[in-house]
């Protein structure tokens, strides 16, 4: 099974390790101090595209015409220490499927929390941040309604939480919580393209603000941060649209600052679940603000409808993502000498273009109660050049395309 | 009185310590200590919950009056809450007679057991219907 050549052995025997020591220290005291808690999925996928790879990320590569067990199969466990009332400690690690697995990826959690009051309390460390509605719990799969989550909302942040701090203020509100945090900190994920580039996200600032009840989850956030990104294509390519602005294609100046990387990036976003009478509805919405010519941000949402029938609840969504501002398109060669610089500058600009959406229907279906089992299929239409979020090994393609996705999972819990 | 003999729904109470100064806790502020928003009682004491054992007819009940949602539901709750790092669900005692003792043993306890296996050793705060 491909999934035993990806995870990382050391992660494996660490799981086992702590599993097996929860156990004795559980049949030796009763304490409530020290906890342990695991989540889990088996999944199998499958995609009918032979060009463009699904993928939950960006930073894995794609899943193409195959069945793959690995990219949605993952194993968590959470170790908890309650030192008083007020402290505790959290430790989470996570066996995936990574490009390149290390002790310092698979760690999601190392973090202590404070609380000062009983409205107020702080994290301090390698914390989950509530950027979107999903994004602190997005590996759990038990957690949510279907097999993955929406990738034309999620895929493009795979950082799901921050080294830093988190800061939160609670109060009962009409018949809800009130909360708001605000976080500081630096992320970093890959960005898996042709070779692997690591993007940091430093000066990470963000906010939230939110209300909730029995029935209602409402929350609206902004986030901010500097790019970090080392990709080896575009200096080189700045460079030549420098010279070539300055000898004979003065257009080209206008085309030569394309860099992604130091420039600050803006996330706003709003979200909203709902759950009362069976029925189920979720949404989320966000305008990304990318200062870069390259990319000026997107706009992405979802809408999920839900209905519980007994054990079983079928659901359908909607997503979609697209580029703030159309493809950028690099003007024609003024001489001939320059048609292969316009090319490339033009392979590259057709990279960062982001435009489709999907529509999934599925069903889960809850066995046990910590057991749920789920399928799903997407089909995916993918615009012109707008493959961005995808696995591309030949690059952006023009034509339009149409992918069916099939999911099955097993959720778990222990 | 009238007894309706056809239902085989046992009533759900809320239990505390006899010391505890609480003498009556509303549905909603039941909901909010069990579902991880509050940590303490109305008057400001610290409130500590106990879950009966998850397979159990009780717990079952129990969800299903106070918020109406299922075992499943709940747990995907707890999941969201506890692998985000931000909350951590109530203790679970396996017997009613555990609970008993430990509500016995405990001023900060709060738990749940059936009308039947009620002792004079708790005092009722909620009646859950």
């Amino acid at each position: 099974m491909n999934i035993c050549n990806k995870l990382d052995p050391q992660v494996i025997i660490l799981c086992v390790a702590i599993c097996f020591s929860a156990e004795v220290a559980a049949l030796e005291t009763h304490s409530p101090d020290f906890k342990i808690n695991g989540f889990g999925t088996v999944g199998l996928t499958k995609n009918s595209d032979k060009d463009l790879g699904f993928r939950n990320t960006v930073s894995n590569k794609g899943v193409f015409d195959e069945y793959d067990w690995g990219h949605n199969s993952n194993l968590g466990i959470q170790a908890n220490y309650y030192a008083s009332d007020k402290l505790d400690f959290g430790l989470q690690l996570l066996a995936k499927e990574r490009n390149e697995n290390s002790l310092n990826k698979s760690l999601q959690w190392a973090y202590l929390n404070y609380k000062i009051s009983s409205k107020i309390n702080v994290r301090l460390g390698r914390v989950g941040v509530g950027s979107f509605l999903m994004s602190d719990y997005r590996h759990v799969g038990f957690a949510r309604l279907w097999t993955h989550l929406p990738t034309e909302f999620y895929a493009l942040r795979p950082a799901n939480g921050i080294d830093g701090i988190d800061l939160k203020f609670k109060n009962s509100l009409f018949d809800g919580l009130f909360s708001t945090n605000v976080w500081f900190g630096q992320a970093q994920y890959d960005f898996y393209s042709d070779d692997l580039n690591e993007v940091k996200l430093k000066q990470l600032l963000g906010s939230s603000i939110g209300w909730e009840n029995d029935s209602w989850n409402i929350r609206f956030t902004y986030n901010q941060a500097k790019s970090q990104i080392v990709n080896n294509t575009i200096r080189p390519l700045e460079q030549a649209l420098q010279a070539a602005s300055l000898a004979g294609w003065p257009a080209a100046a206008e085309y030569a600052d394309l860099t992604i990387d130091n420039k600050m990036i803006r996330y706003y976003a709003a979200g909203m679940s709902y759950d009362k009478n069976d029925w189920l509805i979720q949404s989320e919405l966000s305008i990304v603000d990318a200062d870069s010519k390259l990319t000026s941000g997107t706009l992405s949402g979802y809408l999920s409808l839900g209905r519980k029938l007994g054990t079983v609840t079928p659901f359908i969504v909607g997503s979609w993502v697209k580029s703030r501002d159309d493809r950028l398109i690099m003007p024609t060669a003024p001489v001939a000498s320059y048609n292969s610089l316009q090319h490339i500058s033009q392979y590259v600009f057709n990279q960062f273009y982001a435009a489709q959406h999907t529509v999934s229907v599925g069903a889960r279906w809850d066995i046990q109660p910590k057991v749920a089992l789920k399928a799903q299929w997407d089909k995916t239409w993918v615009d012109e050049y707008g493959s961005l979020l995808l696995d591309r090994p030949k690059g952006a393609i023009a034509e339009k395309s149409q992918m069916d996705i099939f999911s099955i999972t097993v959720d778990f819990l222990f | 009185m009238a007894c309706n003999s056809g239902s085989l729904v046992a009533e759900v109470v809320v239990i505390a310590n006899k010391d505890n100064l609480v003498k009556l806790l509303t549905k909603k502020q039941v909901i909010d200590i069990y579902m991880g928003r509050t940590s303490l009682f109305p008057d400001g004491q610290a409130a500590l919950p106990i879950d009966q054992e998850t397979d159990s007819p009780i717990r079952k009940l129990f969800y299903r009056s106070l918020v109406n949602k299922t075992v499943n539901e709940i747990n995907a709750y707890w999941a969201r809450l506890i692998f985000s790092g931000r909350a951590t669900p109530p203790q679970t005692i396996d017997s009613a007679q555990s609970i008993i003792e430990f509500i016995k043993d405990n001023k900060a306890a709060i738990a749940y057991i059936r009308k039947e296996e009620l002792t004079d050793d708790v005092k009722v705060v909620t009646n859950v219907d």
